[in-house]
């Protein structure tokens, strides 16, 4: 039985190149990736993050879906005129 | 005739082969043969009994199991009860009335209240057990004053082997489980039901609400009603198959078919994803990365094991 250990988990994710950090919610881990890292939509990736979940104790892997980062031209300017 | 050992169930046609006598055999559920002694082995215990009230929930079970019994006895003897609440979801309610009004199947609909037994509602890891508790106890006395000879469920031979301690309350109301009790696992029910053109063959398990909320977190109905909100926007967004929306708190995560997960982290699907839930109440979103797991619950609340993906979990030794 592996020791439930999120910062381990976190350190082991990034050591896949996955930039992101983790919560922890008991057994349920959620990666919480930086804006950008769509390292996750691979599978390889998916499938080996699974197994380190599971190595440092947690059940469950889950990833938070962001809120993306408008571009700086998207964001709320006052009309001029 | 002995029982067949399942030495292949995860083949993903509707063949299974099965090890009976020293021998392999393939089972084919499209075949007439099988289809009609499978149904007579029904029809026999349901003769036998003359009248039934079905629990009926309107899920793949008890909608065959319902649609079987009026085929057999006919409408006069036999009562459909569903059992509403904040538990049972509208879609699901739909589809029971639906399938009773296509089948001719007398329905009848009481209101259960599991969620006012403060032992239900602190959501142990028994809490089936109230549930059901409270829905045979209305529905026994139901049956003896309309004249029906027992009452029966749509638990399957497949639901013998999971955590489920609601069919302790089942067993203490004395309700039979014809399904379960002549061996008919999913497949055959799935199978079963398409011969019959009954709708529910190919509908996802659905199981109630409170099944998305972890053992300990209250289930209360403002937070099934947001459970029930997300997974609808869900499906509005095209999301087909298994789905649930696990409710942690703040956090909603979502179980997806395993094969679909990679399509809904792309970016823009993910955006929609994330909008359809958090307009139904959540504040956070993620996506469950080993996709839907049967009773994942269980296996985060420690009540099973946990097993490496695509594989089955399993109860504990002890």
């Amino acid at each position: 039985m592996s020791i439930r250990s999120r910062e381990d988990l976190e350190s082991a994710l990034r050591g896949l190149g996955l930039r992101c950090s983790v919560e922890a919610y008991d057994a349920l881990a959620v990666v919480v990736p930086e804006l950008g890292d769509r390292r996750l939509e691979l599978e390889d990736i998916r499938r080996r993050a699974i197994e380190l979940a599971r190595a440092h104790g947690f059940s469950h892997l889950a990833v938070e879906l962001r809120e993306p980062e408008q571009p700086p031209d998207a964001r709320a300017t006052l009309p001029r005129g | 005739m002995p029982r067949a050992g399942v030495v292949g169930s995860t083949l993903p046609t509707i063949f299974r082969r099965y090890y009976v006598s020293g021998m392999t055999q393939a089972l084919d559920r499209t075949n007439a043969r099988w289809i009609n002694e499978t149904e007579q082995r029904l029809a026999e215990w349901l003769r036998v009994r003359g009248s039934v009230l079905v629990g009926f929930s309107g899920g793949v079970d008890s909608a065959y199991l319902a649609c079987a019994a009026v085929d057999v006895l006919g409408a006069p003897n036999v009562l459909a009860v569903i059992g509403r609440s904040a538990s049972y979801p509208d879609a699901q309610w739909a589809t029971a009335r639906s399938v009773a009004r296509q089948f001719g199947v007398p329905i009848l609909e009481i209101e259960t209240s599991e969620l006012a037994d403060p032992r239900y509602a602190a959501n142990p890891t028994n809490r089936c057990y109230f549930c059901k508790s409270e829905l045979w106890s209305r529905l026994s006395p139901l049956a003896v004053e309309r004249g029906l000879a027992c009452v029966v469920d749509g638990t399957n031979a497949d639901d013998l082997g999971d955590y489920r301690p609601g069919a302790q309350a089942a067993r203490e109301q004395g309700i039979r489980s014809p399904l379960a009790e002549l061996g008919f696992t999913k497949a055959d029910i799935r199978a079963l039901s398409r011969a019959r053109g009954i709708p529910t063959w190919r509908q996802p398990s659905a199981p109630c609400l409170s099944s998305r909320i972890p053992y300990g977190t209250a289930v209360t109905s403002e937070r099934l009603r947001q459970i029930e909100r997300a997974e609808a926007a869900l499906r509005s967004l095209g999301v087909a198959g298994d789905l649930r929306v696990r409710f942690h708190g703040d956090l909603a995560r979502i179980e997806l078919p395993p094969n679909d997960v990679a399509g809904w982290l792309v970016p823009d699907a993910a955006a929609k994803v994330r909008v359809a839930v958090i307009a139904a109440g959540f504040r956070r979103v993620a996506i469950d990365l080993r996709g839907f797991r049967s009773g994942s619950l269980n296996v985060l609340g420690g009540v099973v094991l946990d097993a490496p993906a695509g594989e089955a979990s399993e109860a504990p030794a002890a």
